[in-house]
């Protein structure tokens, strides 16, 4: 019993680092191309650098801006998924655990929401901004960011919420709470890991957004990662592959830190979460 | 539970929401809904023209042939982000040491921007330089099978789907694993001391705990390849063999200037994911009923 | 425990208010250049913007800036708000929506296509023809240059910027170790791609992502023998694909596609660029914007001395001289009608007035005559190329896809790609061809 447990859980963690190893490959990949010279890169993909080279870093921080990249993508990338955690938290509490009969009407409502096909609401979009005097600046690259993620966020929300059993809500009223209280101080803590969830789900598509922000911003100071990386395109579409990866990989950095980071913090959350429920 | 009645607060907690909403995400579809019934090119005085965009949509043989890819996409897509990213979830829900470590990880490749991936697999399935598939069937003894898979017309739209689908599935890992430790402890030690035990305790116990999730997780995987874009506008084979509905509704508002044209194949889009929304949901419910 | 988590919530909560105070903070930043640019004491401020699909770091781009500099020197208050995007589509996208939402750029950059044809339509854009002559300009232009920035109706709202002629780069070694020699007609180029085929190995690498490199091959023959008229009857309806010179060209395509690398339709320009650079194909189609990969310096180790280049192969039956073939003077620019009196215009003046200099001297060719004082400045390679340039014919041959309406030049993307790759035949090719510019044509 004991032998075939053990075996049993070995050949688990043989085939969880297996699949590992498949998922950050292209990270690896990444880091590697970044250390070769353009025509390395293209006729020999995946062989290893044939020489460690900072040629591209040392191009990228010369030719292009991309520290101001960063700090444009993380100011709008946080003010996003704060605005996105409190809205979306919020209604999803409301149409999930509070009693009204246009719930489910509204859910419905918001679902609609995820089936845009962004593209084609530029136009109108870029209108409704220039009218509201927003192009150039943080906020015309926030609201539609967050206007396009509460649809889901909401769902997920409400998804989650179903867990929170309704007994601990009527006892909470019983005890006292009014119903803010109820959910800053019942419901919110218990999902913690939700919020989490929606974060990191919104984290990556607002971090990489590129039609956003090259449609709602031209100036310098607002640019985004993801449009800096134009910059080594060059004539007839001549990418500069080496600049691009080495950019890339640069930009990944703070992301691997904060996850890893947050990672400590869930643990804790669901721990927590464990003994509470 | 009169708090939980109270029409004041719920309006405090919902309006907030709406509001943005309404304003950045409703009002601009709306106008384009308006668009799909025009004939504009993004320059001229938009002409209203009624049905006619959706009627020569209807006989655009290139646009149904978009909608037959899409469906392939959509059912790869769902495939890899849905099974695997569940398959993931509960392999590493028995995983003890380092779970975290691993979790964050499998979740590395959604963090890389499209264009590295696209680049990357383009590279993967290249036949000159010889790609990395190429060289694995080359080591196996299958060279003969050696192909350049993303420009061959056969193998092209599976080719375009793979990346999409691979990439997320760590995302959709993070919802279910959320969702199973969110399965209160209670449930399963009552089903263990009851001797449920491994594909059991998953099949009746686990899996049904965590339907809605799996609900929302399908909601969300299959309008989202509906909408599918990135990767087979970057990698895709110029012409029609890869060309998915929104990729399609893109060049025609875009490339060929008919912005009304576009706007009436989103709007297809948004039916098509509508529909899909409700089909999801009756099969869940009527399993809900069964049970 | 709780009450931690509660906090770390409700923190969020405050830290969210702050993001919608920050939002507030930036909007009114945005009100800032219309405030100054209304008050009276400092020397009036107005900014002039130009909308440019041409690469960040190019010499184009270098050149306009440095002469904006030079510019504001003697006018102060004048700032260039110079906006690049060079990933073409989604330059598009963004000019697009622009024009759409009535927020057309002072200067802008377009392809001489439909669009351009109906901004010219809707009066949005300068007619450039009357500016250069009113400056007295026109003249300064090489001819092919301005030419190729005409709209079908020989109408020209478009200007020059950059100047190329496009050739084949072979690989002498290549071709010498093989007893090759360069091909002198279109049929010697099949026969020599053949050779090296035989001999395994790859004779031309292309870029099929962008479909143009390919879409050239197709032109060849018709360029050869009927100079440009085929290609622009045949977008006006008045000539088909499956005719005699149609055929010609979807046989020669579905010939050379033979040729190409193995999966040449998703091969990106940088890769088949590496594949002629690394020695793995002998031939390589690509313009004179390249001379900086070509030049011995930058050349590999093992291709240094062993790079040349030859000119669009001629026919039996030519009736273009040889020293005409394919070129093109990039991506234009435009003026917006509505701004262009006043600082734009004297500003464009300032620029065409003072371009060459500045360009050339960075290893470029300029659609503005220029001679070469100083040689030694220069590579061995760009003044060879200068020469040619200067005895260049007087027209260049038109790329499909500028003539072409958008519809049939999607379809075409789609079936030139299938015809090269042999999964479609020619006779099928023609068909399909005709029968989409049939039903586009139809309405105008």
């Amino acid at each position: 019993m004991l032998a075939t447990k053990k075996l049993s859980s070995s050949l688990l963690y043989i085939l969880v680092i297996a699949i590992l190893l498949i998922q950050i490959y292209p990270v690896v990949w990444l880091m590697l191309s970044s250390f070769k010279s353009s025509i390395e890169l293209t006729t020999q993909p995946f062989a290893m650098p044939s020489s460690w080279s900072f040629e591209n870093y040392a191009s990228v921080f010369r030719e292009s801006s991309l520290l101001l990249y960063i700090k444009n993508t993380a100011i709008v990338t946080f003010a996003c998924l704060a605005l996105i955690i409190f809205l979306s938290a919020t209604a999803g509490f409301a149409l999930v655990k509070m009693i009204n009969r246009l719930n489910s009407k509204l859910l419905l409502f918001f679902t609609i929401g995820i089936m845009i096909p962004i593209q084609v609401t530029l136009i109108p979009l870029f209108i409704m901004y220039k009218d509201y005097g927003l192009l150039n600046s943080y906020p015309a690259l926030i609201l539609p960011q967050v206007g396009f993620a509460l649809p889901l966020s909401i769902l997920i929300f409400t998804s989650f919420y179903r867990y929170v059993p309704g007994e601990l809500l009527e006892a909470a009223v019983i005890d006292g709470c009014n119903i803010y209280q109820v959910f800053f101080r019942i419901v919110s803590p218990l999902t913690i890991n939700t919020t989490i969830t929606v974060a990191s789900i919104n984290f990556i598509f607002i971090w990489n957004d590129f039609v956003f922000s090259n449609t709602f911003t031209n100036d310098k100071a607002y640019k985004t990662i993801a449009v800096g990386l134009q910059e080594f395109i060059g004539a007839f579409g001549a990418t500069d592959w080496g600049q691009t990866f080495a950019a890339i990989s640069i930009s990944i950095i703070p992301i691997i830190v904060t996850y890893l980071f947050l990672n400590k913090y869930v643990m804790a959350g669901v721990s927590d979460g464990a003994v509470k429920g | 539970m009169n708090v939980l009645k109270d029409k004041k607060a719920w309006l405090i907690f919902i309006l907030p929401a709406l509001i943005f909403y309404l304003g950045t995400v409703f009002v601009p579809i709306i106008q384009s809904l308006k668009y799909s019934f025009q004939q504009w090119n993004g320059i001229q005085e938009p002409a209203y023209i009624g049905f006619d965009n959706y009627i020569a949509m209807f006989k655009d043989s290139y646009f149904w042939n978009s909608v037959q890819n899409n469906l392939v996409y959509v059912v790869i897509v769902v495939f890899m982000q849905v099974f695997i990213g569940l398959f993931f979830a509960l392999m590493l829900s028995y995983v003890t040491k380092g779970a975290g470590i691993f979790r964050t990880l499998y979740y590395l490749p959604a963090v890389v921007v499209t264009v590295a991936i696209a680049q990357m697999f383009r590279n993967f399935y290249s036949l000159q330089p010889l790609g990395l598939l190429n060289m694995f069937l080359d080591w196996v003894g299958l060279s003969h099978l050696q192909s350049a898979w993303l420009s061959n017309p056969h193998t092209a739209l599976i080719a375009v789907s793979i990346p999409e689908g691979w990439r997320f599935i760590g995302m959709y890992m993070v919802i279910f694993y959320a969702a199973l430790i969110a399965i209160p402890k209670e449930i399963e030690e009552a089903a263990t001391i009851d001797g449920v035990s491994g594909w059991q305790l998953i099949r009746y116990i686990k899996l049904p705990s965590i339907m809605h999730v799996l609900s929302l997780s399908l909601i969300m995987c299959t309008t989202g390849a509906l909408r599918g874009f990135d990767i087979p506008y970057i990698i895709g084979v110029p012409g029609s063999a890869t060309e998915l509905v929104t990729t399609y509704m893109y060049k025609q508002a875009f490339s060929t200037i008919q912005y009304g044209y576009g706007s009436s194949i989103a709007v297809f889009i948004v039916i098509e994911s509508l529909l899909a929304v409700l089909l999801i949901r009756a099969i869940f419910n009527s399993r809900k009923g069964d049970a | 425990m709780t009450k931690k988590l509660s906090k770390v919530f409700t923190g969020l909560a405050v830290f969210s208010l702050a993001g919608a105070a920050l939002a507030g903070c930036g909007s009114s930043t945005d009100n800032k250049n219309t405030d100054t640019a209304g008050s009276s004491n400092a020397p009036k401020e107005q900014t002039v913007t130009w909308l440019s699909a041409r690469p960040e770091n190019g010499a184009i781009v270098q050149t306009v800036r440095e002469l904006a500099d030079r510019f504001a020197a003697d006018h102060p208050g004048f700032k260039l708000d110079l906006q690049v995007t060079a990933d073409r589509p989604s330059y598009l996208t963004k000019l697009r929506t622009l024009v759409a939402s009535g927020q057309m750029p002072d200067f802008i950059d377009s392809d001489a296509d439909p669009f351009a044809q109906e901004l010219v339509n809707a009066g949005l854009l300068v007619d450039m023809e009357k500016f250069l002559k009113d400056e007295g300009l026109y003249d300064k232009f090489y001819e092919p240059a301005l030419k190729y920035q005409e709209l079908p109706d020989g109408s020209l709202y478009l200007l020059p910027m950059e100047y190329h002629m496009e050739m084949t780069w072979y690989n002498k070694k290549i071709f010498a170790d093989n007893n090759l020699t360069v091909p002198k007609t279109l049929d010697d180029l099949l026969a020599v791609s053949k050779a090296l085929k035989d001999k395994g190995i790859t004779p031309i690498a292309v870029d099929g992502v962008d479909v143009w490199p390919v879409l050239r091959y197709a032109a060849m023959y018709p360029f050869r023998t009927t100079g440009n008229q085929f290609i622009r009857d045949l977008s006006q309806g008045k000539a088909k694909m499956s005719d005699a010179a149609g055929m010609q060209a979807a046989d020669f395509a579905s010939q050379i596609g033979k040729y190409f690398q193995d999966g040449f339709a998703t091969t990106d320009y940088t890769t088949a660029k590496n594949l002629f650079l690394n020695g793995q194909a002998a031939m390589y189609n690509m313009g004179t914007w390249e001379i900086p990969s070509f030049v011995e310096e930058s050349l590999p180790e093992a291709l240094k001395g062993n790079v040349d280049y030859f000119y669009l192969p001629t026919t039996s039956n030519a009736v273009t001289p040889e020293n005409e073939f394919f070129g093109n003077s990039g991506i234009g620019l435009g003026a917006s009608a509505k701004t262009f009196d006043g600082l734009p215009k004297e500003f464009l003046s300032y620029v065409l007035k003072n371009y060459s200099d500045v360009y050339v001297a960075k290893q470029q060719m300029s659609p503005l005559k220029f001679t070469i004082d100083d040689e030694s400045k220069f590579s061995e390679l760009f003044l060879r190329i200068k020469k040619d340039m200067d005895n260049y014919g007087s027209e260049f041959a038109k790329p499909w896809d500028t003539l072409l309406d958008p519809n049939t030049n999607s379809v075409m993307s789609d079936l030139i790609t299938k015809l090269t790759m042999g999964f479609v035949t020619p006779e099928d090719f023609a068909k399909q061809i005709d029968d989409a510019i049939a039903k586009n044509t139809a309405g105008k």
